[in-house]
């Protein structure tokens, strides 16, 4: 057989994975790896036994031929079809031995005195040394050893900052705290024509900052235009449309509240990219915070259909029966989620919350804390298992689990909210009034409905502190968010009451009552202050005599 | 951007997926493809999502792009995508409207007007064609409209020879009769320098031939060899040691009879190359002939565990206890193969054979019967109801099953020797006795053992039609071939007695007898044979008085 004649075979072989008929690609490839004993026909055979999903042969094919273990194509994919069945140990074991430290540098590599075959083209690679340290990563998460997973994630992205699926990880599955975040992606080391990709990285992780600072995130990409010449820029122009940083957009959207603003986004972006996942995850959260029940029943159906064995499915059912107040059922089905995927953070949050508004509080602080455990990156798990410690009044442990979730997360305004609660109930309200005024500060964006609750706190809590002055502004500020609150009432008045201004007092009051007639604190209050008043009416007339 | 870092980015994709990383290729592919919006580039991006096993998004983008109907590439990955969905309809829908002749000539496609993206490279194809008809092929089998997939399978590897696993699909799921797959691969249009392939071929399909004729296909790999030079030969050495290759030997051997020697080159195969699949079901076929139920136990496991949702797995495990003789587990399990994959042949005949091992014929003939539907290129489930019919004695019915069998593959000796059986049983013994020496004429290799039986019965017919000498002579063949079976020394003896050979006869009614001293037929007739003897006995002294 002429060389020419088998290197057509080849392109068959190439041909036929193309095409994705792989019983052809694997009868031609075993035809020519026969003949040749090429170390790279044998390669191609066994990537075609993989692509057919044959593990076990295209393993014992790799693992029979001499250079497996001096070949690092060879040893990577052999490892790859240990993946596939599930021997996370042997996986290791094949990949060799390595270390890692927590910033992501690896010792003690053996690989040195690798030997590369030769390649069938001149393209940019991804790093194989990266895609090995991220199948370690793989590895070490599947036996549940996480903390091994995510140094192994941060090795392979230092290694090849192109290697996007590791980074990925890390943040999918909550693995950093938002400063870990941060200073990876500062470390990586991008190729010169890759500044795209740093920023756009700076986009993906957490986005728990002021306004400008993350608005000013999204118009790196622009920037980068600065620095290149037109053609950079038109791509930037496509970027600034991308699916992918859209949804970055929308997830920021959710964080500030702007729930419906978040919607509308997710609804454009997912008629554009059916299923695309992140935005599917953004739209199920934006539609259970607005009540759109149908939209999670149709979406759920959907998901469930064409991916029954993704946690995101039934996460998806268990968003639409929380919707409709099914806790029970909502339960079963973010139950379902994280056994499909136990590394699946909405569904563990989404349990727990679902045992939280049924007030059962030790089932959920259960859910809470296994999420805590798993995803320590998370903030959003301690913060949860602080505030049941809160409807426990275990005021102490709460607040230990709040100053825990913000050493996670240090710049998520809703941390230091609870922080304030839980000093307010500790009767601290100079601390409490400390922490209201930094949540406050940390809103992103202009104050809107969703801050109305802790604008009343601020304001309770200087009235407790007796700076009447300063609680009715915030009393104030809040009625400007929202008109009809019985607690802004309500503490207005009593302020006003408390400084002996009878006439307001009683008008508030009344408001409040207008409101909620049946309140039993207004109704007290506005008899003591009508005597209260009314007493004083005496005391003219006493002076009159 | 430039071209070049563009291309770059491609580059990384395709690495990306040449490492398995699918989730980066599809994040690099789909900022290349929103820059370019260029057809290739799009079709790169749908290509990664369908490898990251995305295929809902990958449909929905090729089927936004405007030329998913006038590309075939589009087109046809489109139609995948759907196919793992298992949106049957969409995807013949998708792929087109098209009709196929039973000679596997395509009309009406409206295709013609195609427009083929840039090629990568100019690396030998498959026709798209080809794929697409064997694509429509796959859907019309999961609709169950089996007529219409055997159609374009044949369209397919017709359309381009090189797409084996159309003719792998025809030949593994018996769509066509032994005569049938021996037309289609001789009229196959393969390259000048593809000749190696239509002789692998050749050996792929049915071997009810004789030996000589069956070795022939196996050399004429090597034969290839007169028109080629130096380097083919040595091409063609390599194939002559190849697993396929091998394991269609392998088969053969079992279709023969020879299960030792099956077993054993099977199991040689295995150690090369495990699990392969074609050599896997040979050999758990050949060791539950061997009775080797430790072998399969082990294989059994090791299956379950690597493939658990494949049929051959489920399968192995209903050997290991049909071959311990646990008929209701056995029927569990290939009752839980056949609910995996309804197309697996395999696992319905050995349902059927579980039920027919505890004469629960109903129940067999109603696993044979689908498995006869299922399956139109296969004789032998056609061939196992006419054996239960002869079990409740319907022999007119039987002769009819057996004859469809023998339409369906004429050159397996196992059919005629039940349409001799049937036709003995019908007391039509000069047609018996046909059919038992087509049988024997038939046997691919010299007479062994198994035979044994055939031989037996033909001397039976021939005792019947009063031939004696011929009768004599088959026993003896039998007695050659087997020197342990009740019924030839019985045959045997019979014969003789009808010839009032009492001496003989009586010498081998007690060979018949020591075997198996209950036997009713034979102590019945040996004391007739005493007296008859005794009888003849008297005449002498008879004779004698008179003198």
């Amino acid at each position: 057989m002429r060389e020419e004649e088998m290197e057509k075979l080849r392109g068959v072989v190439r041909d036929c994975v193309s095409k994705h008929l792989y019983s052809s690609a694997i009868f031609f490839a075993d035809k020519v790896a026969a003949f040749t004993a090429d170390p790279a026909d044998i390669y191609m055979q066994a990537q075609a036994l993989f692509l057919g999903r044959h593990y076990r042969r295209a393993f014992h094919l790799l693992n029979a031929s001499k250079i497996v273990l001096t070949d690092l194509r060879f040893r990577y994919l052999a490892a790859k079809c240990l993946e596939e069945l599930k021997e996370w140990d042997q996986c290791l074991s094949m990949l060799g031995e390595a270390k890692v430290d927590d910033d992501g540098n690896v010792y003690d590599m053996k690989d040195s005195n690798v030997m590369y075959l030769d390649k069938d083209c001149e393209d940019r690679e991804i790093n194989i040394s990266s895609a090995i340290c991220f199948l370690r990563g793989k590895a070490y998460e599947a036996l549940e050893n996480r903390a091994q997973a995510r140094m192994w994630y941060k090795a392979a992205i230092k290694a090849d900052p192109l290697c996007y699926e590791a980074l990925e990880c890390l943040i999918e599955n909550h693995m950093l705290t938002c400063e870990e975040e941060a200073n990876l992606i500062s470390s990586l080391q991008f190729g010169s024509e890759d500044g795209w990709l740093s920023s756009f990285y700076s986009c993906l992780i957490k986005k728990y900052d002021k306004e400008n600072i993350v608005v000013a995130k999204f118009r790196d990409l622009e920037n980068e235009s600065c620095k290149s010449d037109q053609s950079d820029s038109s791509f930037l122009r496509t970027l600034k449309s991308n699916t992918d940083l859209l949804a970055c957009k929308a997830e920021y959207y959710h964080q500030c509240g702007e729930y419906q603003k978040c919607f509308e986004l997710t609804n454009d972006l997912l008629e554009k990219d059916l299923f695309h996942l992140k935005t599917t995850l953004v739209h199920l959260a934006a539609a259970v915070e607005l009540g759109h029940s149908n939209e999670l029943y149709l979406m759920s159906c959907n998901l469930v259909k064409d991916y029954p064995q993704m946690a995101l499915s039934w996460f998806a059912v268990g968003c639409y029966y929380y919707c409709i107040k099914k806790y029970d059922q909502s339960r079963r089905y973010f139950s379902k989620a994280t056994s499909l995927d136990g590394t699946f953070p909405p569904a563990w949050i989404g349990y727990g919350n679902a045992y939280a508004a049924q007030e059962e509080g030790d089932q959920a602080m259960s859910a809470y804390r296994t999420a805590a455990r798993l995803f320590p990156g998370c903030h959003l798990a301690t913060l949860y298992i602080g505030m049941e410690c809160m409807r426990t009044h275990s005021y102490k442990l709460a607040e230990q689990f709040f100053t825990q979730a913000k050493s996670i997360c240090s710049s998520d305004p809703l941390v230091y909210n609870e922080l304030g609660v839980v000093a307010y109930h500790m009767e601290e309200y100079k601390k409490a009034v400390w922490w209201f005024e930094k949540t406050l500060a940390l809103v992103p964006t202009t104050l809107s409905e969703i801050w109305e609750s802790t604008v009343v706190n601020l304001a309770h809590a200087y009235r407790k502190l007796k700076m009447y002055r300063e609680a009715i502004s915030y009393y104030e500020k809040a009625l400007a968010l929202s008109t009809r609150s019985v607690s802004t009432y309500a503490g207005l008045a009593y302020t006003y009451h408390l400084q002996d201004d009878f006439t307001t007092a009683i008008a508030y009051y009344h408001k409040a009552l207008w409101l909620k007639p049946d309140d039993q604190f207004c109704t007290e209050m506005l008899s003591w202050a009508l005597i209260d008043e009314s007493r004083r009416g005496v005391d003219p007339s006493l002076e009159f005599r």
